[in-house]
């Protein structure tokens, strides 16, 4: 068996970021444009209740409630359709494994649900092809967690899991092994705040306004072939990002002597490229599918085990 | 709990058997319709069935193994009836892409457990 199901569904793992959309297999970009035709151009075209919608276009802005517009929902048909693909399916019952930021699980938690679960029975086209999925549940996890949740084996003494997307840092202590359920923060502190510092020095300091995806290149693989005093200006701000991120985690009683680090999420590339610290006591996991895959894992453990007690 | 143990497979490029080898791993994985963790985990697995010979012969060896794989797997696919049309785009053959599900309920503590109940 390659995929995780329960009772004949398809559980499926989507993180919806707010750059990057994720699931088990695919990464793609958190945008979406909207036509009430055909667009003439990209191929990456999703068609749903008679609207046509480009994947992977445009970029979407942070907001608090990822409810806010119907964007989510639309990415998260293609995350479907996506999964379902590499699954060899074209109709499937469906069961969502999602996330939210740590302290906003509680409160969101219901709202996102409802949102997700709109139309039990969807019927769209992507890339041609028919779908057709009844979504049965969708399971709410806070992020970052289920990256590792799975794995605690690794986690003696004093931890500090921090998940750094592109809109939210979610911290969490984890200590011998176990999640500490009253030690656990969510901040503004995305890869977009240092996108966006990145933008606004090359601004005022030249007059020039750098691509984003520009940007993204120069922070996964820290260089870009551009004027060396651009990238110098670049390297500063990601490297005052990165201290910005330790201070946070500092405010939290990290300390790196005595506490291991492990990081998550598209940040974790900022912190292994511009980031001065201890190689030994900093794990970054690098899979940016992991949150996702860790949703899979979670939610069909939780099944089994409300199965097991007969919830 | 069950512990996952994880690696990574480079094939260079540059190397013309090792570039085949992906392309073998690719493709055969794709028509038989499962992962190539599972592919590779089988193939794994029935060498260690293998009776040691000894003079070890690498291509023999491989031969048979693959053979044998392919059989089972053809047969374990036919009965998963599943349609071929799988897409990965990954140039590197991820063994670490997907957990073995067996034994997954207890892949997590009770201590994590307890944690997600808490939301």
């Amino acid at each position: 068996m390659n995929d995780y199901k329960m009772n004949g569904s398809e559980i499926i793992g989507i993180d919806h970021g707010f750059g990057n959309m994720k699931t088990r297999n695919t990464v793609f970009r958190t945008g979406v444009k909207t036509f009430k035709d055909i667009p003439t151009f990209g191929i990456d075209v999703l068609n749903y209740e008679g609207m046509y919608y480009l994947i992977g276009e445009g970029h979407k802005p942070f907001i608090a409630e990822k409810i806010a517009d119907q964007d989510y929902y639309i990415l998260t048909l293609a995350a479907i359709a996506k999964e379902l693909k590499i699954r060899g399916m074209k109709s499937a019952d469906v069961i969502l494994a999602v996330g939210l930021p740590i302290v906003w699980v509680s409160n969101q938690r219901e709202e996102f649900k409802k949102y997700l679960m709109q139309n039990e029975n969807v019927e769209f086209l992507y890339k041609d092809i028919c779908y057709r999925i009844h979504i049965k549940d969708v399971r709410i996890y806070p992020q970052g967690f289920a990256a590792v949740a799975s794995n605690l084996t690794g986690f003696e003494g004093i931890n500090i899991l921090a998940d750094i997307g592109n809109g939210t840092m979610n911290t969490l202590f984890i200590n011998d092994h176990k999640p500490q359920g009253d030690k656990f923060y969510t901040d503004k502190l995305g890869v977009q705040q240092c996108i966006n510092q990145i933008k606004n020095r090359l601004l005022s300091e030249s007059g020039s306004v750098i691509n984003e995806s520009q940007i993204e290149k120069f922070l996964i693989t820290g260089k870009l072939d551009i004027k060396p005093e651009y990238q110098q200006s670049m390297r500063e701000e990601a490297e005052e990002y990165v201290r910005g991120i330790f201070s946070k985690l500092i405010e939290y009683d990290y300390n790196p002597d005595l506490m291991k680090l492990h990081v998550v999420g598209g940040g974790g590339c900022l912190i292994k490229n511009f980031g001065i610290y201890d190689h030994s006591r900093v794990e970054i996991i690098t899979d940016i599918c992991a949150t996702a895959k860790g949703y899979e894992i979670v939610a069909y453990n939780s099944m089994e085990r409300e199965k097991r007690l007969g919830a | 709990m069950e512990k996952i143990k994880q690696f990574t497979m480079r094939f260079h490029m540059k190397n013309s058997k090792e570039e085949e080898a992906l392309q073998f791993l690719q493709s055969k994985s794709e028509i038989l319709g499962i992962s190539q963790n599972t592919f590779l985990i089988k193939l794994i697995t029935d060498a260690m069935e293998e009776p040691v010979e000894k003079e070890f012969n690498m291509d023999k060896m491989t031969t048979a193994i693959v053979n044998g794989v392919e059989k089972k797997l053809l047969n374990l696919v036919v009965s998963m009836m599943k349609t071929s049309n799988r897409e990965n785009e990954k140039t590197e053959a991820g063994i670490n892409d997907e957990e073995d599900k067996v034994g997954l309920e207890e892949a997590i503590s009770e201590d994590a457990m307890e944690f997600l109940n808490m939301f």
